[in-house]
């Protein structure tokens, strides 16, 4: 599976790039996910509990941060495993200043799933995919914003 | 496929249910058919701790007409709605919709309401009700409060039920109810889940010139989908070839469906178009007297 | 009592216990107190090494006896041996390596499923994924991720064949047609799934395992190999109940020896029930195959040469039987024409999707899919209609025994007639008439034909044919189909017969039953047939079991040759007994007499009476007791030559088949009409178990027509692990039905029967996309792959209209 989408932010390229950065936020955006802990250099284990509505299964994953290059961009690459199967996810950030205060934020994924999810959940797997993915940037929005807010 | 061990209560009335659902949290789930959240336990696609069986609650089965509107408890059976000769009188689109959902075996079990709050993209009832402008009846230990059909589904298998809630009815209303109605199902086998699904009420005047139309579409979407603006040119119009096209193509261009194993995007978009066409068609025919077209 | 004798229509004896609940299917056995449940963990990854396994925390969960892994599999199993040179290593578990989604990697063992599955989910297994491939041509290419590094390549076998003289027919041909065809892989999806319930004795080493395993009984030394224990302690017993398998539960055998070893390793009688998810996924299915055909042709549209390289996807494991998967029908590749010049080029290749194995048809509707295809494409090229190709090449009647190109020997048939049946029963002429106003209505109406030889009762020679005859030379020859049967009759008359056949479904204990009726001259009702399996105390052999339609021809010879047997020593008593000549008696009705003067007999309890409780009074030098065992084989089922020529069939039947349909445009969806079937299986045992057989073989065919595929995504995901996408038709997806039998007997078999029941899975596909390609030719769409969806028919359709303006806009 495959996808890509964009969101405005109404915050600066800097401040934008800082929390992208942040395994707290990112731990907040990442569905199910508890905490992020450092094992290496950009590098975090979590566990993620993914899914919709009731279906959803736990995962033990792995969530690293490549191809870093401040304040434009980043790949974020995750591997989680669980009795559901597993899955492996990239996604492409990249950050374009758009005004005084707004960032353009474009991103393009890939997806695989295996499996038993992907062996009995072919009717929505495209599907959820594409929203779980979606919902992960709009908390990510959230979590800027509101931090500008109070800022 | 043996699901995860669970506790099971079954309470006798409405208050005890809420009580549980308040005890267990996100960990309780609502059982009442089964039909589709069985399987999901038993291929452990879920754990829930609790499962909290209300098909004592009998309170909540049944089928009425009053001051105008049906209103169906959440625990009606789906073989009752079938067989009921009151739903074939005042809204026969649900008598066209439901023999579509799975099987008649599974009919005997499974209920209106869990197949509203299960949300499957593609399934029949939400997309009938919403076609039939319903509204939903949601009760919770403090309050009860509806929801109009269409804010209800909000994704796949999700709705607007929040933790502690229980979907009690669903009513909508009949005395302006068109003569003209259609449901229309494209799938590969008989009782399989929809690849497309299209379901339309309209009415005429005299002339026969469209008044009121409601065009529903599901599969193309994770939610089922009423499509505004494919109507919107038929409005105040007589049916012909050209403006049924229109609405295809409006129709197609309105709706935004995943492609799977089954079916391609490109292929899901014809199809919605053909059997949107299908369903406008059948309801005009039907509304001017002249029977069933397809 | 001439009711329900041989050729009658006797309701059958299984069904009263099967409709009212009271079958015994593997998972009602109990054989044994203290039996513990298993659950296996599965790999999730198409490819990929496996680092670590830990155990530790599933091996403390409640009710949790042991759990088992591949490392236990490598110290106390040998690989399964495989009929082919390339040193493939199958365990019955993961070892080292996963190679297809779903490939067992772990088992666990607790007091019942639910904890088992529950322990599965604390198993911690470290992978390194691996690059996967799934296609049959890119598996091929050089660069392709190898799956068994020691093969070096992903080619488990590779045979070329060499029939006439090929280069001469197409060098003196008119023209030459070829084409590439796309087979998919599918399975048969009894509704029953694989069952093994195991018992390892460590007093004695010995292991018994009950399965709804069905043969071929060569499988057994197979699984004695692999446990290396003795072969007469291994005792194999198989249930008379077992819900379908249409071959795929052959393939339960790994999991007969993973059970084996479980027992053994954990110390506890071990049972297995397989779930549908596990089923689709890994448990045996159908190759996937790619041909490439080309027919020399003369302008008349006589075939003179055929060229088929067929390469099929064996799955992650070479596995026995394969690569019999491509010889099954070596000896019927040219089908029912006369066509004495062939070339073949046979490929077995591994890809990661899940072990192929038996399934009904095996073999033949890969094969009759390019061939059918490719007769149809002839007649395209030629402006001639498909009915007269077909004809002018069928093998006529006067031809009969025919010897193939390749060495099969077909016993009888007339091809030609039941075609013309065919055409006449579907109103061909008429069709065509209102083929012709339908299209100019926009509607889509087409007719496709197939004639397709069935070959059953498989003679186990042809399986050596995928070895060259050097190689063959090195062991000892495989030939013959035997089969055995034992009758006997207990000191109060009660007549018994044990049979070695596995029914799984098809009725073996009723046929059985009429035909030693029919022997014994007694009501076959009273004739008791054991159907259960025991490698300790049956009569069986290596072809023994249910497979290649091979009760018919060979399993019911058995029991008529043993129930011969028991006549012969009861007239022999009665000859005696009566001072008369043995060929002046008869048997019949509980009695035997003299033909000339009836009132002059015995009764049967009588005779047996004296066999039993009056030993000292038979003829001089014979046995007490009536307890007869006649093994069977047919002499033309011989060891494939040095010239490769094999007959692989003991019998060899004829399907014509006529099917219309109509295409609709805006869906794509095929409907089919009208589904015409003649059928040619010689004598028929019992016409009414016949019908559902073939009923059975149709609607799979038309499964793998339109519905049915296990199928993966590139990287080698499984997509299909549910009865929600693997799309089997059910009851309302049945078109309507017109069997007509023909028969012409058997010359070989002692009741003139063939074998059938798979012939509508070979000829269903091929004829439904004939129809398919007829109803859609006026706007040039060429149908060669399956499975016919209305999303695949409708995109064929868009790319024609667009090459059509594409055309339009270029003028």
């Amino acid at each position: 599976m495959n996808g890509n989408g964009s969101i405005e932010l109404n915050a600066s390229i800097e401040h934008v790039w800082k929390k992208l950065m942040d395994p707290e936020v990112l731990a907040e955006c990442i569905m199910g996910c508890k905490q992020l802990v450092l094992i290496e250099e950009g590098k975090y284990r979590a566990e993620l509990a993914v899914g919709i509505a009731a279906v959803k299964g736990k995962y033990d994953a792995t969530i690293e941060l490549v191809d870093v290059q401040a304040p434009k961009g980043y790949k974020l690459v995750v591997h989680g495993e669980g009795a559901p199967g597993f899955v492996d996810a990239e996604g492409v950030i990249h950050l374009t200043p758009v005004a005084e205060g707004k960032t353009n934020l474009t991103y393009s994924y890939t997806a695989e799933v295996g499996g038993k999810v992907a062996a009995i959940g072919q009717r929505m797997l495209g599907g959820v995919a594409k929203l779980l993915i979606s919902d992960f940037f709009k908390k990510v929005k959230k979590e800027i914003e509101n931090e500008q807010k109070t800022a | 496929m043996k699901p995860a061990s669970f506790d099971y209560c079954r309470p006798a009335t409405v208050e005890e249910a809420f009580q549980l659902l308040a005890e267990y949290g996100d960990e309780g789930k609502l059982i009442a058919g089964g039909q589709s959240l069985v399987p999901i336990l038993n291929m452990r696609l879920s754990s829930p701790k609790c499962l909290i069986d209300i098909n004592e609650l009998q309170d909540l089965n049944y089928i009425r007409y009053e001051d105008g509107w049906i209103k169906m408890g959440a625990l009606t059976r789906q073989r009752d709605v079938e067989k009921s000769a009151l739903i074939q009188e005042k809204c026969p689109l649900l008598s066209e919709a439901v023999p579509f959902i799975g099987h008649m075996q599974t009919r005997n079990r499974g209920t209106i309401g869990g197949s509203l709050v299960h949300a499957d993209p593609t399934a029949e009832l939400p997309l009938s009700f919403l076609a039939l402008n319903g509204r939903a009846v949601i009760q919770s230990a403090e309050e009860s409060r509806e929801v109009d059909l269409s804010e209800f589904f909000i994704t796949y298998l999700t709705t607007d039920i929040m933790p502690g809630e229980l979907l009690t009815e669903v009513k909508f209303p009949v005395d302006s109810v068109p003569k003209g109605y259609s449901f229309q199902e494209y799938s590969r086998r008989h009782g399989d889940f929809a690849l497309v699904a299209a379901a339309c009420i309209l009415d005429t005047d005299s002339e026969g010139r469209i008044t009121t139309i409601r065009l529903t579409m599901g599969g193309v979407d994770a939610v089922p989908i009423l499509v505004e603006e494919a109507v919107d040119v038929l409005i105040g119009e007589k049916l012909t070839e050209t403006l049924l096209e229109e609405a295809g193509r409006i129709v197609s261009a309105h709706v935004d469906p995943e492609g799977d194993l089954h079916a391609s995007r490109e292929y899901r978009l014809h199809l919605a178009r053909v059997f949107a066409k299908k369903a406008i068609q059948t309801a005009y025919h039907r509304a001017i007297g002249k029977g069933s077209a397809s | 009592m001439k009711q329900n004798r041989i050729g009658q229509p006797m309701s059958r004896v299984e069904d009263a216990r099967l409709t009212s609940g009271q079958g015994t299917y593997i998972d009602d056995l109990n054989p044994l107190p203290n039996i513990h449940h298993a659950a296996i963990l599965r790999s999730p990854y198409p490819h990929a090494r496996i680092k670590s396994i830990r155990t530790e925390k599933a091996q403390q969960m409640p009710g949790v006896k042991g759990v088992v892994t591949g490392q236990d599999i490598v110290e106390m199993t040998k690989p399964f041996p495989v009929g082919v040179t390339a040193p493939v290593k199958y365990y019955s578990l993961a070892v080292d390596k996963v190679r297809f989604v779903g490939e067992p990697v772990a088992v666990v063992v607790a007091k019942n499923r639910y904890l088992a599955e529950d322990a599965l989910d604390a198993i911690e297994v470290e992978y390194e994924p691996l690059p996967a491939v799934v296609d049959i041509e890119k598996a091929m290419e050089p660069e392709a991720p190898i799956l068994h590094e020691e093969v070096e390549s992903n080619i488990a076998n590779h045979r070329t064949f060499h029939y006439g003289d090929v280069n001469k027919a197409f060098m003196e041909a008119d023209f030459v047609i070829k084409h590439k065809f796309f087979f998919p892989k599918y399975s048969a999806t009894p509704v029953e799934t694989y069952g093994v319930i195991a018992h390892y004795e460590a007093c004695g080493n010995n292991l018994t395992i009950w399965s709804n395993f069905h043969g071929p009984f060569t499988l057994q030394s197979v699984m004695a190999a692999a446990l290396q224990i003795p072969s007469n302690h291994l005792r194999i017993i198989i249930p008379k109940d077992v819900g379908g398998s249409y071959g795929i539960k052959s393939g339960v055998f790994p999991y007969m020896v993973l059970m084996g070893v479980v027992s053994k390793k954990i110390g506890l009688p071990v049972k297995w029930i397989e779930d549908r998810q596990e089923h689709l996924m890994a448990s045996s299915s159908g190759t996937d195959r790619v041909t490439w055909i080309e027919a020399a042709v003369q302008k008349d549209g006589t075939v003179t040469g055929l060229k088929m390289k067929m390469v099929d996807n064996v799955g992650a494991y070479i596995r026995a039987p394969e690569p019999a998967c491509l010889y099954r029908t070596h000896s019927n590749t040219t089908g029912p024409y006369r066509i004495q010049n062939l070339a073949m080029e046979t490929v077995a290749v591994m890809t990661n999707k899940s072990p192929t194995g038996l399934i009904r048809g095996y073999g033949g509707p890969q094969l009759y899919f390019p061939l059918e295809r490719i007769m149809h494409m002839i007649a395209d090229k030629l402006d001639m209609d498909p009915a007269e190709v077909i004809r002018r090449n069928l093998i006529r009647a006067e031809e009969f025994p025919y010897k193939t190109a390749s060495g099969g020997i077909y016993d009888s048939g007339d091809y030609l007639t039941a075609f013309e049946k065919a055409l006449e029963m579907v109103d061909y002429q008429g069709f065509r008439e209102r083929q012709e106003k339908a299209h100019q209505e926009g509607k889509y109406l087409g007719i496709g034909l197939a004639c397709i030889v069935e070959p059953s009762g498989s003679n186990m020679g042809y399986i050596t044919v995928a070895l060259t005859p050097e190689e063959r030379a090195k062991s000892l020859p495989k030939s013959g189909c035997a089969e055995g049967a034992t009758v006997s009759i207990d000191p109060m008359g009660g007549i018994s017969v044990r049979i070695s056949t596995v029914p799984t479904g098809q009725g073996h204990e009723t046929v059985a039953a009429q035909i030693v009726g029919e022997v014994l001259g007694v009501d076959p009702r009273s004739v008791k047939v054991i159907a259960e399996m025991d490698t300790l105390t049956s009569p069986w052999s290596v072809a023994s079991g249910s497979y290649s339609s091979r009760f018919a021809p060979i399993g019911s010879s058995a029991v008529y040759h043993a129930a011969l047997k028991v006549r012969q020593k009861l007239l022999e008593i009665a000859a005696d007994q009566l001072k008369e000549s043995i060929d002046n008696l008869d048997i019949e009705s509980g009695k035997v007499f003299v033909r000339n003067n009836p009132e002059k007999q015995v009764s049967l309890k009588r005779l047996i009476g004296s066999a039993h409780w009056n030993p000292q009074g038979l003829p001089d030098g014979m046995e007490p007791g009536i307890h007869e065992t006649a093994f069977y084989t047919i002499p033309t089922a011989l060891p494939p030559d040095e010239n490769d020529l094999v007959n692989g069939s003991a019998t060899y039947g004829f399907v014509a088949d006529a099917v219309t349909v109509e295409v609709d445009p805006d869906t794509g969806e095929v409907k089919i009409l009208d589904y015409i079937t003649v059928h040619d299986a010689g004598k028929l045992l019992n016409p009414l178990i016949v019908d559902g057989q073939i009923m059975g073989g149709l609607v799979h065919g038309l499964g793998g027509a339109l519905y049915e595929e296990l199928a993966y995504d590139s990287n080698g995901q499984f997509l299909t692990g549910s009865f929600m996408d693997y799309l089997c038709p059910t009851a309302t997806e049945i078109p309507p039905v017109t069997i007509k039998h023909f028969s012409t007997p058997s010359p070989l078999t002692p009741l003139g029967a063939k074998g059938l029941g798979e012939g509508n899975t070979m000829s269903a596909p091929v004829v439904i996309a004939n129809a398919v390609a007829d109803a859609l030719s006026p706007l040039g769409i060429t149908i060669d792959s399956l499975p016919l969806s209305p999303n695949r028919i409708w995109s064929l359709i868009q790319e024609a209209h667009n090459q059509k303006q594409l055309k339009e806009e270029l003028v």
